[in-house]
Formats: C-alpha cells, sequence, structure tokens
C-alpha cells in the first residue's frame, strides 16, 4: 500500500511540472458554484493528479489531490473535463457535481499494446499492414502438442487443419487460400527471428510462447520477400521481467479416444451381402440368381448350406477392426518455468516433458524439451541475448494401416471384413482375409500389424539465437542476430519375420534406418533508425542477410533377416545382398537477401510504409537468379482528427488502411531448374544382378522463376463503447502468376511432365473479427470473439491446359480432384451419380435416348450403377465428367466464448466450416458392393432383385470404380474444439507468499462435430499435400485433461 | 560524440560493403550438386557410356509382362479370360478413354525408351571412346530404340517418330508436335538404322551367362520381324538366313523342348528375352503371368490346384481367375494327331507343356468332368510365392525365326515351298513327331504356318501380332474364342487389330494425336 502512495505523490509532482502555466490559480469572482467530489478508478481506489478543465477554456482548471480530491469554481452552465493518463476521459456538466464521486474507467490497454512484425515492432494502433494478434492466453490450456494445432479459427483469414490426429503429425494452413498448385501453401514461420523454422513446431513448448502474429497482407509480409506469399507466423518466446524470481510447475494429465466410429457393417451383414454377391451373376439379365431363397428363374441349384456364409446370423457382431486397434490414450505433461531479472540481466528458462499416446496401439510421441532465453546489458549502449532451445522427441510412429483406396483395403482397419477373426485358434497373428482377391489371401492384419511393429523416430534438435544491439545515438539501433539449427533424425523401423504374411512367404524379417541432419544457419544485420520531427514520425530500417541450409540423409533397407533381434542394429548380416538398399541425399541452399522498410507517421493519423526485398537464391534458375519483392500501404486514422472528438464517447477507434505488395514462393526445390543425370538402382537385371545405371531425370529448366503474387488489402478497424466491441474488417485480392506447375506433357518426348511456370491463380476475400466484452462486472464477466473468413480462388489460367489432375485413385482413368481454368485449385470432379438400373426397358430406351450410362457394358445390368451421360454419346468418359465442388469452404472462422464468474473462468470455442465440399474414397469400394472390402452398412438397403427392387444404391458386387457425385459429400461441421474451465486459488496470504496461486484446469479438445460426412472427420488432409483429402488418415482424437499450476 | 558518429559511419559502411559483396558474388548462388551429373559431364568413359546403355533395357520390365501378354495372346483366337471387370473382357470395350493398361504403359513405357536411347546415343556418338566401342553401344542403344518403335508400331501402328536427341525445353516442345507417322515408314527407318551398327554388335548368345544384352542375332530379328510387317520377305529371309548361320538346324539334342518353359532361363534357343526374378529376400521383379496361367487354386495356403496337389508350384501362390484355351487352340494339337495317328492322342510334345490335363497323371476336377485343360507348365512358376512369377519372357527365340523364315519361302515372288515345308518339318521334329504335307499350294501352307505358330509360340507375345500380319485377326478372333465367349463375340470390332491411343495423350498433345479409327 506504502508505495502506492509514493507512486501517486510522483504523478502529482510531475502533473504539476507539466502543467507549467498553473491554470487553477484564475479564481473568477463572478456568480459561479463550486464544483468538488472524489475522483477514484472503477476499483474504488483515489486518483491522484486527474487534470478538470473547463471545455471551451482549457486555460482554466485544476488537478486532484493526494486523496482525490478535487474542488472548483466555475460557472454554473460550464462543462468540466476530467482527464488522466491511462483513462477515457469524461465530462460532466457543473451543476451536477456536488460532493460527486468521479469515476473514471480506464482505458483499454490493448491501445498501445507492441506488437512483433518483421525485423522490428510496432504499436498495434501504428499497424499498417493486415497482422492478427493471437491471444495466446486463451490457447494455454488446450492440450496439444504443437503450437499450430492451436490456430484452428481463432484468426480470421487462416484455415488451419490437421494433417491427421497422430502425435507430433502438423497441420495444413492457410492464410487467405492457397494460391500455388504444386509448390508449398504453407505459410513461413518465423520463430524469435529464425526465419523459416516451420520444420521445428514439434520442438517449441507452446507454454514458452509470448506472442503470436499471424501477418497477412503483402505489405506486412513483403519484408520476408521471396518465401512470403503464403502469409508469415511470427512467433516470439517468452522474457523474463525484473524483478524476483517467479516460478510456475504445471502438471497435467489425461486421456484421449477417438471420437466416432463409421457406421460399417458388422459380420452378420457383410456374410449376407456377401452371400447376395456369390449369388448373383454378373449379368442378372442373362444369369439365374443362385440362391436359397430368391432367383429369377426357376430353382436355384444351390442350398443355405452351400452359400459361403452358410449361416450368417451365427457369426454375430464379429470383429470390428476399427475397436481392435484404437485405445483410449493417456496424456500426461510437465512444465516448469523460472524467470526473473534486474536492470541489467533478463532471464526465462523452462522445461517440457510431454508424453501424448496415440489413439491406436503403439503410437505417440514424448518430448523432452529445454529452453533459455537471457538479455544482458553490456554497457548502456550495447544489449546482447541468447535463445535457446533444445529438444528430444521420441515418436512412436503409427504402423497401422488405417483403410483406404489404394491397395491398404486389403488390410485397412476400416475395410477389412469383419468376418475374419483376430487370432488364430493357437492364439497366433491370423493373416488369412478370406475374401481377398476374391477367394481369400494373407495380409498384415491391423493387429498384428500394431503390435508386431516397431517404428519408432527419435529427433534432437537445438536452436539456438545470440544476438548483438548496440544503439549508438536515441533512435539507432544496429542489430546483429546470428542462429543456428542443429537438427537430427533418426527413423529406425523393423518388420520383424513373425508377421502373417512374412511367415506365409518366409521372407525374414525387415529393417529400416534412416538418418537425417540439417544445419540452418542464418546471419541477419539490421539498421534501424527512428526519428520525430515535430509531428513527423520516421522509422528506417535497411538490413542484409546470409542464409544457408543444408540436408544430408542415409537411408538403410534390408528385407530376409533371419534374427528379428538383431535385424536392425547388424543391417550387414543381410543373406543376399540384393535385397540390401542404401540411399543418399545431400541438399543444400544459399539465400541472400537485401531489405529495407521505411514507415512514415503524421500525427498519429497518416501513415505510410515503403517495404522491399531483394532476394538472391541459389535454387533459382540459372538466368533468374534475383528477385525483388517491393510493397506500399497507407493508413488514416480516423480518430485522432479534429472532427471526430465530438463523436468520441460513442466511437472509440477508426482507422482505414490499404496496401499493395508483390511477394514469392519459392518453390523451386534445390537443383530442381538443372538438367539431371541420375544414376538409378534399380533397373534392370543382367546375369542375376543389377548393374548401375544412368538416365536422364529432368531436362534442365534455365529459366524457371520464382512464383509472384500480387495483393491488394483494403482493412477497417473500428471499435464503440470504449473499445469494449471492436471490430476489423480486411478485404483482399491477389493474384499469383507465373505458377510452378508439373505440366504434363505429350509422354512421347520420353517424359510425362516438366516444371515450367504457366498459370494464374486468383484469390478474392474478406475477413470479419468481432472482439466484445458483453458483460463486465466484478462478479461476472462475459467475452466473445467471432471470426468469419471467405475466400473465393480461381485458377484463371491453367496454361493452355484442360484439366490437369492433383489426384487420381489408384486404377481410376480420371482424376478426382484437379484444376481447370475458371474453377477454384481445390475442385472436386466425377460422374453425375443417377441410382440404379431398375429393368431391362429402362436399359434399353436408355440406349435410345442416351440419358444414362454405365461404366462398361458389363455394368449396363440390373441394380448397377448409371451415371448421366453428359454429352449423350453413349460413353462414360471424360466427357461426362463434371464440377463437383470445392473442397475448400465458403465460410469459415470460429467463436470463443470466455466467462468468469466468482473467479471461475470458463473458455468455449466452436469451430465451423461451411460450403466445402469433400470425398470419400473408401465408397468407391466399401459404398460399391465391392465383395474384397467391409461395407458402409446402408448398402444393406442396396438393390436387390427380390428384396428391393426400386433401391437407388448398387448391388452387391457391382464395384465399377467410378469416381461420382455418389461419393461426393459436404464437407461443412461445427465443431465444439475446446472447453476449459479453471478456478485459482490464491495461497499468497495462507502461505506467507511463499505460493502465490494454483491454478486448476479441466479441459476438453475436440469434444462434438456435428457434420454430413460420412467418414471420421471432414478436417483431413493428404500426406501430398492436397487438402481435405481422406486417404486413410489417423483419425483426430478427443482429449481431456486436468491439469494444475503452481505459481510461486 | 564526434568519436562515436563516425564510428556509425565505419560500422554502417562496413555492413553495406558485406552486404554488397555478398549480394554481387552470384558465386555463392551457384549450385554445386553432388546426386546426380550434369549431362556435358557424362559420357567421358566407357563404363559411363555403358551405364546409360544399362539404363535402356528397364523400360521393358514395365510393360513386357502380364499386360502385353492379355493384348496379345489371351485376348486372341487361342485363349480368353472369364472374370468380372478384368482386363480381357474389357479388353474389348477399350476406347481412348479407357484403354487399358497395356495401351497406357505400353505408350509411355516405350517412349522413355526411345528417349534415354536417343540421348544415349547422341552422348555415346561425342564421348571419347574408340570407334569400335562406341558403335558397339551405340547398336546396342540402337536395338533397344528399335524395338520399342516395333512393339509401338505392332501396338497402336503409325505412331510418332524421331531420334533426336531430348535435352532442352524446346526439344520438348518440337517433339510435342509430332503427329503419327505411317508405321511403314517407321520400320523403315528403324531398319536403316540398324543396318548402320549391326556389323558391330557382338555374336552372342543369351545362353551365355554374362550376355543378355541385345546381340547382333536380335538385330537380324528385329528386321525380319519389320520387313516382314512390310511385306518385304527379301530382306526378312536375308536377315533370318544369318540368323540360321548362327543356330544352325533346330537339333533337338541341343535345343531341348523343355527350353520352352518359362522357368528356363536363357536357353540355348534363345534370342533375348526380358529378364524377370523374385527373390523373397533377393531381387523382386516379376512379369505376373503365371498366376493367369494356373489352374485355380483350391485351398490356400497349400499346393491343391483344381483338386490336383502341384508340388511344382508349392504352397505359397495365390489364387487367381485362370485364362482358358480355345476349343480352337486345343483342336489345333489333336488334329495333328488325328491326321496322324487317331488313336494316339496328344503326341505332339507342346501339348503336354501348354496345357495341362492334370499334374503327376492326376487330372484336373473340371478335366474330370469333362471340361477343357488349364495352361500347362510352361508358363508356370516353381516355388511361386503369391502371384509373384520371376520367369522370363521370351520376346524372341530361334524356333519364331525358323517358322518366319518358312512362311518367307512361302510368300515370295519365287517361292519355294520345298524349303518352307522342311523348316516347318524342322519345328514338328522336336515336338516329337513328322507329318507329310499333302497340299502345298501358297494357301495351305500358309494355314499350316499359322497353326504351327500358334503350336510352338503361344503364350510369347506373338499371336495378335501375327493374326493382325495376315490380316485374319478379327474374323479368326471372333470365329473361335468369339464363338466361345458372347462378350468378345458382341464386342470384337475391326479396328481392335490395333490399341488407341490414350485419351490422356491425346489431350497432351493439343489434338495433334488422334485416334480416327475408334471415333
Amino acid at each position: 500500500m506504502k508505495h502506492k502512495s509514493y507512486l501517486r505523490v510522483l504523478i502529482l509532482a510531475i502533473s504539476l511540472l507539466i502543467c507549467n502555466d498553473g491554470f487553477y490559480v484564475h479564481a473568477q469572482s463572478q456568480a459561479t458554484i463550486l464544483a468538488s467530489g472524489k475522483i477514484t478508478d472503477e476499483l474504488g481506489e483515489p486518483l491522484i493528479g486527474v487534470t478538470i478543465t473547463i471545455k471551451g477554456n482549457q486555460k482554466t482548471g485544476t488537478i486532484s489531490d493526494l486523496k482525490g480530491n478535487f474542488s472548483i469554481n466555475v460557472e454554473p452552465e460550464s462543462i468540466l473535463i476530467f482527464s488522466f493518463i491511462g483513462f477515457n476521459t469524461k465530462e460532466i456538466e457543473a451543476v451536477k457535481i456536488k460532493n460527486l464521486n468521479v469515476v473514471l474507467s480506464q482505458a483499454v490497454k490493448e491501445i498501445d499494446e507492441v506488437v512483433v512484425i518483421g525485423y522490428g515492432t510496432a504499436k498495434k494502433k501504428d499497424l499498417t499492414g493486415s497482422v492478427a494478434i493471437v491471444k495466446t492466453e486463451d490457447l494455454l490450456n488446450i492440450p496439444v502438442v504443437r503450437v499450430d494445432q492451436m490456430l484452428q479459427g481463432r484468426v480470421a483469414g487462416v484455415d488451419v487443419m490437421s494433417a491427421s490426429g497422430e502425435p507430433g503429425d502438423g497441420t495444413s494452413i492457410r492464410i487467405r487460400g492457397s494460391r500455388s498448385i504444386t509448390a508449398s501453401n504453407e505459410p513461413l514461420y518465423v520463430i524469435d527471428g529464425m526465419v523459416d523454422a516451420g520444420a521445428t513446431l514439434n520442438d517449441i513448448n507452446p507454454n514458452d510462447i509470448e506472442s503470436m502474429q499471424v501477418l497477412k497482407d503483402a505489405s506486412a509480409t513483403a519484408i520476408y520477400g521471396s518465401r512470403a506469399a503464403n502469409g508469415v507466423i511470427l512467433i516470439t518466446t517468452k522474457m523474463g521481467k525484473e524483478g524476483r524470481p517467479r516460478f510456475s510447475f504445471k502438471i497435467e494429465g489425461g486421456f484421449s479416444q477417438l471420437p466416432r466410429s463409421l457406421d460399417v457393417m458388422n459380420a452378420t451383414e457383410y456374410a449376407m451381402f456377401y452371400n447376395d454377391y456369390k449369388s448373383m451373376p454378373n449379368s442378372i439379365l442373362s444369369g439365374t440368381i443362385n440362391h436359397p431363397e430368391y432367383s429369377t428363374s426357376g430353382a436355384p441349384t444351390i442350398t443355405q448350406e452351400q452359400m459361403f456364409y452358410p449361416d450368417p446370423l451365427s457369426l454375430g457382431k464379429g470383429v470390428n477392426w476399427v475397436d481392435e486397434v484404437t485405445q483410449t490414450a493417456p496424456y500426461q505433461n510437465y512444465v516448469l518455468t523460472g524467470s526473473g531479472g534486474n536492470k541489467s540481466t533478463k532471464y526465462y528458462f523452462s522445461f517440457n516433458f510431454n508424453d501424448t499416446r496415440g489413439i491406436i496401439r503403439n503410437s505417440g510421441m514424448t518430448r523432452m524439451q529445454g529452453r533459455l532465453n537471457l538479455d544482458q546489458v553490456l554497457t548502456d549502449k550495447l544489449t546482447a541475448g541468447v535463445r535457446l532451445n533444445y529438444s528430444y522427441t521420441d515418436q512412436d510412429k503409427n504402423t497401422v494401416e488405417i483403410g483406404t483406396i489404394t491397395s491398404a483395403n486389403v488390410n485397412g482397419a476400416i475395410s477389412l471384413p469383419p468376418t475374419m477373426p483376430v487370432y488364430n485358434d493357437d492364439g497366433s497373428y491370423n493373416g488369412w482375409n478370406p475374401v481377398y482377391g476374391g477367394g481369400g489371401g494373407y495380409v498384415n492384419s491391423p493387429v498384428a500389424l500394431a503390435d508386431l511393429v516397431d517404428y519408432q523416430i527419435f529427433s534432437n534438435s537445438l536452436s539456438s539465437n545470440f544476438f548483438l544491439e548496440y544503439n549508438p545515438i536515441k533512435g539507432l539501433v544496429i542489430k546483429t542476430t546470428f542462429s543456428y539449427q542443429d537438427y537430427h533424425r533418426n527413423e529406425e523401423r523393423v518388420l520383424p519375420s513373425t508377421l502373417p504374411m512374412f511367415t506365409f512367404r518366409g521372407t525374414g524379417a525387415y529393417a529400416s534406418q534412416r538418418w537425417v541432419t540439417n544445419a540452418n544457419i542464418l546471419n541477419e544485420n539490421t539498421i534501424n533508425y527512428k526519428k520525430k520531427f515535430g509531428k513527423h514520425n520516421f522509422d528506417l530500417l535497411y538490413g542484409f542477410t546470409y542464409g544457408k541450409r543444408g540436408s544430408k540423409s542415409l537411408t538403410l533397407i534390408g528385407q530376409g533377416y533371419s534374427s528379428d533381434e538383431t535385424a536392425l542394429w547388424s543391417m550387414g548380416s543381410i543373406p543376399d545382398k540384393n535385397s540390401y538398399s542404401v540411399t543418399t541425399l545431400i541438399n543444400g541452399t544459399v539465400l541472400l537477401s537485401n531489405l529495407g522498410r521505411l514507415n512514415y507517421q503524421y500525427d498519429s493519423r497518416y501513415y505510410l510504409t515503403f517495404t522491399g526485398r531483394a532476394d538472391g537464391a541459389s535454387n533459382f534458375a540459372q538466368n533468374n537468379k534475383w528477385a525483388f519483392f517491393p510493397s506500399a500501404a497507407v493508413k488514416w486514422n480516423l480518430m485522432n482528427e479534429r472532427f471526430m472528438k465530438n463523436l468520441e464517447r460513442y466511437i472509440s477507434g477508426t482507422a482505414f488502411r490499404f496496401s499493395y505488395g508483390v511477394t514469392g514462393n519459392q518453390g523451386i526445390a534445390a537443383y530442381a531448374s538443372l538438367s539431371k543425370l541420375s544414376p538409378f538402382n534399380d533397373g534392370y537385371i543382367f546375369d542375376g544382378n543389377i548393374p548401375g545405371a544412368y538416365y536422364l531425370s529432368s531436362t534442365g529448366s534455365p529459366n524457371l522463376t520464382w512464383e509472384k503474387t500480387t495483393s491488394y488489402n483494403a482493412g477497417f478497424d473500428f471499435g464503440i463503447l470504449n473499445n469494449r466491441i471492436t471490430f476489423n474488417i480486411d478485404a483482399y485480392s491477389a493474384r499469383t502468376k507465373d505458377l510452378l506447375l508439373e505440366v504434363q506433357i505429350p509422354n512421347q518426348t520420353g517424359s510425362g511432365t516438366r516444371l515450367q511456370n504457366i498459370g494464374v491463380t486468383s484469390n478474392l476475400g474478406y475477413e470479419f473479427t468481432i472482439n466484445s466484452v458483453n458483460i463486465d462486472n466484478k462478479k461476472f464477466k462475459w467475452s466473445t470473439a467471432l471470426t468469419v473468413s471467405h475466400n473465393r480462388q480461381i485458377v484463371e489460367d491453367a496454361g493452355g491446359y484442360d484439366r490437369i489432375a492433383t489426384y487420381t485413385p489408384n486404377s481410376y482413368t480420371y482424376e478426382m480432384y484437379g484444376y481447370k481454368q475458371d474453377f477454384p485449385v481445390n475442385s472436386l470432379w466425377g460422374m453425375e451419380y443417377a441410382g440404379t438400373w431398375k429393368s431391362r426397358e429402362e436399359i434399353e430406351q436408355a440406349k435410345i435416348t442416351k440419358e444414362y450410362v454405365s461404366s462398361s457394358v458389363l455394368f449396363t445390368d440390373l441394380g448397377r450403377s448409371k451415371y448421366v451421360d453428359q454429352n449423350k454419346d453413349g460413353l462414360l468418359d471424360r466427357n461426362d465428367i463434371v464440377y463437383l465442388g470445392n473442397s475448400d469452404p465458403i465460410v469459415f472462422g470460429g467463436f470463443q466464448n470466455k466467462f468468469e464468474v466468482y473467479g471461475v473462468s470458463l473458455n468455449v470455442y466452436f469451430n465451423y466450416s461451411y460450403g466445402g465440399k469433400i470425398f470419400n474414397p473408401l465408397e468407391l469400394s466399401m459404398g460399391s458392393g465391392d465383395w474384397q472390402t467391409n461395407q458402409y452398412r446402408y448398402i444393406t438397403n442396396a438393390w436387390h432383385p427380390v428384396r428391393n427392387p426400386n433401391s437407388d444404391i448398387p448391388r452387391a458386387g457391382s464395384k465399377d470404380f467410378v469416381v461420382s457425385s455418389y461419393q461426393r459429400h459436404d464437407a461443412s461441421f461445427l465443431r465444439l474444439k475446446d472447453v476449459s474451465l479453471g478456478y485459482t486459488f490464491n495461497l499468497a496470504k495462507l502461505t506467507h507468499k511463499k505460493i502465490d496461486k494454483l491454478t486448476l484446469t479441466l479441459s476438453g479438445n475436440n469434444l462434438y462435430l456435428w457434420k454430413y460426412y460420412n467418414g471420421f472427420d471432414p478436417e483431413v488432409s493428404s500426406p501430398n499435400g492436397t487438402r481435405r483429402i481422406d486417404l486413410g488418415a489417423y483419425p483426430s482424437s478427443r482429449t481431456i485433461i486436468l491439469g494444475a499450476q503452481l505459481n510461486f | 560524440m564526434k568519436i562515436m558518429k563516425r564510428n556509425h559511419i565505419i560500422i554502417f559502411l562496413l555492413l553495406v560493403l558485406t552486404s554488397s559483396v555478398l549480394s554481387s558474388c552470384d558465386d555463392t548462388l551457384k549450385e554445386d550438386p553432388v546426386i546426380f551429373v550434369n549431362p556435358d559431364e557424362f559420357y567421358k568413359n566407357e563404363s559411363q557410356c555403358k551405364a546409360a546403355v544399362n539404363y535402356l533395357y528397364y523400360p521393358l520390365t514395365q510393360f513386357y509382362k502380364r499386360e502385353l501378354l492379355f493384348a496379345t495372346d489371351l485376348t486372341s483366337d487361342l485363349s480368353y479370360f472369364y472374370g468380372t471387370n478384368v482386363d480381357p473382357v474389357n479388353f474389348f470395350g477399350i476406347s481412348p478413354a479407357s484403354p487399358g493398361t497395356v495401351a497406357i504403359n505400353g505408350w509411355t513405357a516405350c517412349y522413355s525408351g526411345i528417349m534415354q536411347a536417343n540421348n544415349a546415343i547422341k552422348g555415346i556418338e561425342r564421348s571419347p571412346l574408340e570407334d569400335e566401342t562406341k558403335k558397339e553401344l551405340m547398336g546396342e542403344a540402337a536395338c533397344l530404340r528399335g524395338f520399342y518403335y516395333y512393339i509401338l508400331t505392332e501396338l497402336f501402328n503409325d505412331v510418332p517418330f524421331y531420334l533426336d536427341e531430348v535435352f532442352t525445353f524446346a526439344d520438348q516442345d518440337r517433339i510435342s508436335k509430332l503427329p503419327r507417322m505411317s508405321a511403314n515408314a517407321t520400320r523403315d527407318s528403324v531398319i536403316n538404322d540398324l543396318e548402320q551398327y549391326i556389323e558391330y554388335l557382338p555374336i552372342k548368345l543369351p545362353s551365355d551367362a554374362s550376355f543378355q544384352r541385345a546381340s547382333r542375332q536380335f538385330a537380324y530379328m528385329l528386321i525380319a520381324k519389320m520387313a516382314m510387317k512390310n511385306y518385304d520377305y527379301a530382306l526378312a529371309k536375308q536377315n533370318l538366313l544369318k540368323i540360321r548361320a548362327i543356330y544352325g538346324i533346330l537339333d533337338p539334342n541341343i535345343y531341348t523342348i523343355d527350353d520352352l518353359w518359362f522357368s528356363n532361363k536363357n536357353r540355348p534357343e534363345s534370342i533375348f528375352e526380358v529378364q524377370y526374378m523374385y527373390d523373397p529376400s533377393g531381387i523382386k521383379k516379376a512379369s505376373g503371368v503365371s498366376y493367369s496361367m494356373m489352374p485355380p487354386l483350391t485351398t490356400a495356403g497349400t499346393d491343391i490346384f483344381d483338386g490336383v496337389s502341384i508340388p511344382f508350384i508349392g504352397k505359397a501362390s495365390s489364387r487367381s481367375n485362370p485364362a482358358t484355351p480355345s476349343n480352337y487352340f486345343i483342336s489345333l494339337y489333336d488334329k495333328i494327331s488325328e491326321e496322324l495317328d487317331p488313336g494316339l492322342n496328344g503326341i505332339d510334345l507342346r501339348k503336354k507343356i501348354t496345357l495341362a490335363d492334370g499334374f503327376n497323371g492326376v487330372q484336373f476336377d473340371r478335366v474330370k468332368k469333362g471340361g477343357k485343360p488349364y495352361f500347362g507348365i510352361k508358363f508356370w512358376t516353381p516355388d511361386m510365392i503369391s502371384t509373384n512369377d520371376g520367369n522370363n519372357q521370351p520376346v524372341f527365340r530361334y524356333a519364331d525365326a525358323i517358322l518366319m523364315l518358312a512362311e518367307c519361302y512361302n510368300e515370295e515372288p519365287n517361292r519355294d515351298a520345298t524349303q518352307a515345308l522342311a523348316l516347318l518339318q524342322e519345328i514338328r521334329e522336336r515336338a516329337g513327331y513328322v507329318t507329310f504335307f499333302i497340299k502345298t499350294d501358297k494357301k495351305s501352307i500358309l494355314k499350316e504356318i499359322q497353326e504351327e505358330r500358334a503350336r510352338e509360340l503361344f503364350g510369347e507375345y506373338q499371336r495378335k501380332f501375327d493374326l493382325v500380319r495376315w490380316g485374319i485377326y478379327y474374323n479368326q478372333v471372333k470365329s473361335t474364342s468369339g464363338y466361345e465367349s458372347m462378350t468378345i463375340y458382341d464386342n470384337i470390332r475391326p479396328y481392335h487389330k490395333y490399341l488407341p491411343i490414350p485419351d490422356a495423350e491425346v489431350i497432351r498433345s493439343k489434338g495433334v494425336l488422334t485416334n480416327e479409327d475408334y471415333q
């Protein structure tokens, strides 16, 4: 209490000094009244040194005294203005002021919040670009291992999707849509100044994060030049504050589980389905149904006993393979942090142990991580700092086939028939899939794979960043940083000889090792000069950087080891050298850059920013080594205009922003532009051996250039009721040209594709964020945040090519996903499903009308799929393919609600996505009557000549492998993403300040999902980078965590 | 204060200087890869040139296997395939939009081989090797290039043709615009190309373990095949006689009948075969042919095939639908027996290996019920694992050359029926019998040759090519296999004699390539 009083005296003294005119002595003798009272803040604490002036007569006034009291003689009709630094100004008519308690409310702090931007900082109110600030406090209790997973729906314009639910797996992030087709669309990560640090996200402890900014428009990102086109995510880690050491210790424990199951057949249903398939001839039109109960012509020749499954009912539910391989997985997390410092030294350190087990058996990840951040003032002009992060992770990779439409459908957990037992009678793993290939065959069952295969990835990662800051004169800062990243990964995998298929074939064990090392060096040097001339503010930045990235890898693979135990660590003991392979790779890039920025500001009203970066990159083609990326932005802060003063009580912030800029995408891989003659080790056999061979693997393209995105952004920031409600609206348009495409060229040239700069895409969208404090009183606080984003993306020019596939399922002729001029990049393509053929007459008629058609003569049969013959030529081919939607949503975002009641805090967060479309490729087999896989339960309602002759679901055995609207689904969803409930016990008094507080938190992640899609989750991406493709991804989990944090 | 300021300027200048030094130094940005070679820096010695030639064999393994056999033999007059939506039945529904795997893979693999061969030939030409070595390697590359063109013309008829190297985008653009060229002209060009190298190629046999490469005989055979397709019998004969000079008469003691088994690799009679090998703990390159040519597995995990134990195949194979010999084909073997000695059934030694009634004296269940035999041990894989067939696949062998020579004698303007019949006799003698020809007119002998080629060469990737060459493809298939399979009867069209160029290629060529027959 006491030091608080001193502070007040100090403020008073300063106020007195500033008010050098001594305006409080101009007392008038005419008819005046005495206005008096006490000024306090919202908590009732007296405010000392508040300036009280008379409106229209700034010369007259007084200030409040040490107890917050004031009195002044004024004319009765005058209006008094109460103003105080850090508080909102208040105006009251003098007549009303008689021993009045004037309460001043604290101005919302955010106004002067400092935000990290590329190569510097800025006040939030001075930002000219579109920069979203992620509220890290909302994210702290989310039980995920990776930072990027926390961002879902939090920032307008940022579409975050988990690539899979496997612990340690990354996300797919799109900032303002996708621009590129073949190059990456993932944003650039800058962690504590280390540019392009996205690979290390697994190594960052989310608790260490002080702030996270998402740079969206070109004005903000252009300073990162050729890597900035996809937006930039800036992450800054915590730093100690002056004062005594403060520690916190956090323990979290919980579990995760598979949130939902697929509606597939049980053993009885599957057996009946399989009997249906076996009893139906290929052509019902001309054949006989060989089923004891049904027959199309005459008596069946088969009895119930002769059916493949004579007694389906006896099979019961059978095996649910997904249940067999999934588990309720434990989660534990421990974090210890310490921070503190004095005037010259500040420190922050943390240790983290995290163990996240996966919902699929024997998968998961353990992380041990430590960080030390240290700032040291060396002289009054020189400061040095260190950021060190070390992490060790041990990932148990998933070894189970979940189920895809490719070869994995013969042993996928989703697609295996429920009639296949898990174990043999003797307790060994069963590998006999009774329906594989029509007559059965051996597979490695998911359970065998989960239990027997050992697949581990060990990573060591050291990130270090050293900087020196020299501040020779006021406003001038010369900074040099040196970052070094050292990363090692070792992947070890053993498939033992005891796997059913290996045992059956007698092939011995398989073992592989992969060693990867990456070393990245980055040196950045900047000079920053800030100067103010009157109302003119200048902020100049120049920098140059040198970056070198290198990676090496060594892969050893052997098959046929006689001992499972020694296979991995005596890889040379292979019986046959032909089944042993060694692959080595080395890869390096160098990037040189010059960068500059000019910020000009007049009176906090008019802002102007210019930035530019010139990048020279080794991976750029010979004739295009250097690239320049400029940008400019203007901002008008309307609020600081005089004419806005009258509106201040209603409107608390209004600004318009506009920016333009060019950014790049370095999608060119190292050496991609060179002509390559590569060694080939898997060639032709001569005399029982495969000798070395060389072949032209790529044609050189010396004119290859980076992709360029030109973008415009218009923004409007608006706040009302003292910024209790703020709106941010941004609209943007971006055009990307010189797309790097693997262009399909005629195979007669000897190559099927080549990398070329072809094509144009455009993005147009808006983003909308509302933050509001709905209720704000001592007992109950309720605040909400809502983001709404829309992005419309179109391929403007596909380089003269018709429709280019981005994903084609195996054994299907046409693309499932692809792009075409005037359609979105992530378009879905397929036939238009038209139900099943119901009668002979219908088939005959279709031959004349050419309205519907099947994939071939064979499929033009009762109960089989028919499709709309778009061009009425009687053939189902490429010309009948129609656009089936865009896999990217029309609108997406998140909705956050935060409540505080009597110290209990509750966070409820939803994210949503509306309007996207998704294929369920598994339905090509599991929804088509494919006898080789289990079926979705709806197949029980499939067409049947006797039982169900009106169904539009194709009959058993009618798999035609045609991609159509049949497999297409609405990917819209609403997800109860995070809920956390917390309470803080203030223990300072109880423990005599030994412990400050204890916070208990109960939180849940991915709690509920409202969706249309019949796969696990419509938020899914394939490993190849195509978005929203469900190729048997590891399902995402639901996680519940209880946590306790002690601060002392 | 002044000193300080000077320091700033110095520091600033230093920074700017360093930056400009780094920036201007474009050497920093030069890529120096060590995992591949720049083509300009290659072809410096013999082992490099040889490594480039080694690659040229690789595309063979991309199409010369199961799918090609379906397109040549298993959809011919000799055999067909029952299956729900398996290739061959679908085969007669091929269209540019769904041309089938052999059209897609064959097109891609052959042109990949051609491009790499063109580059290798030019690269070797520029190399500092001695002329002899140079020509030998160039010739080897030219043989493979020629073979790829041969296959392309057999499959698609008219195709784009070029012998240029492809190093730049401009090269690719030029080649992308090449339309179909007449197959006859292509064959003539390939023959001309081969003739300039043929003398440099070694006369070595595949049975010589160290030489499983394109030899001089391979070139002779290739020229003969293409010459016959162009109805230039004189040129074909000339080359075939050179082969005969190397191999001599078909002595059954040297060229044993067991040579016909695919599982017997690189036997004396072989001229060229595509090398495969499947070792579960070694090289795994499989043709996938066997499992369509075996009796159906009764119970998985055993060696019981349609009721009969076949230890030769073993217990680890997987089940598949078997291909079916046509009645016509079966009758071809029986016809000989009937003519020769009606009581002596199946005297033809080839019948016993090409077709199988049973194994070790036990009949298959199907045969017991009066059904057809399956295909025989010629195509089976010993100790087969799953569907992996490591047997070599025959391309050219001497008996083929003899039958071609017989055909040349019969077709030449100055026809020599005696020579033709003698050669036919030579083939039959090895098969275990001698016949006397009653009719010796041109047409009758051609028919004998057509039937003999069926008996001798079934399953050796020749049948469709032969039928098309004789101009009887449509009628012959329709009246044999088509008579047994309604799907074939209903769907076969005369234009099926050649495959359509895949739609994907037509689109990529921006309409330069067309499929007129299929429209």
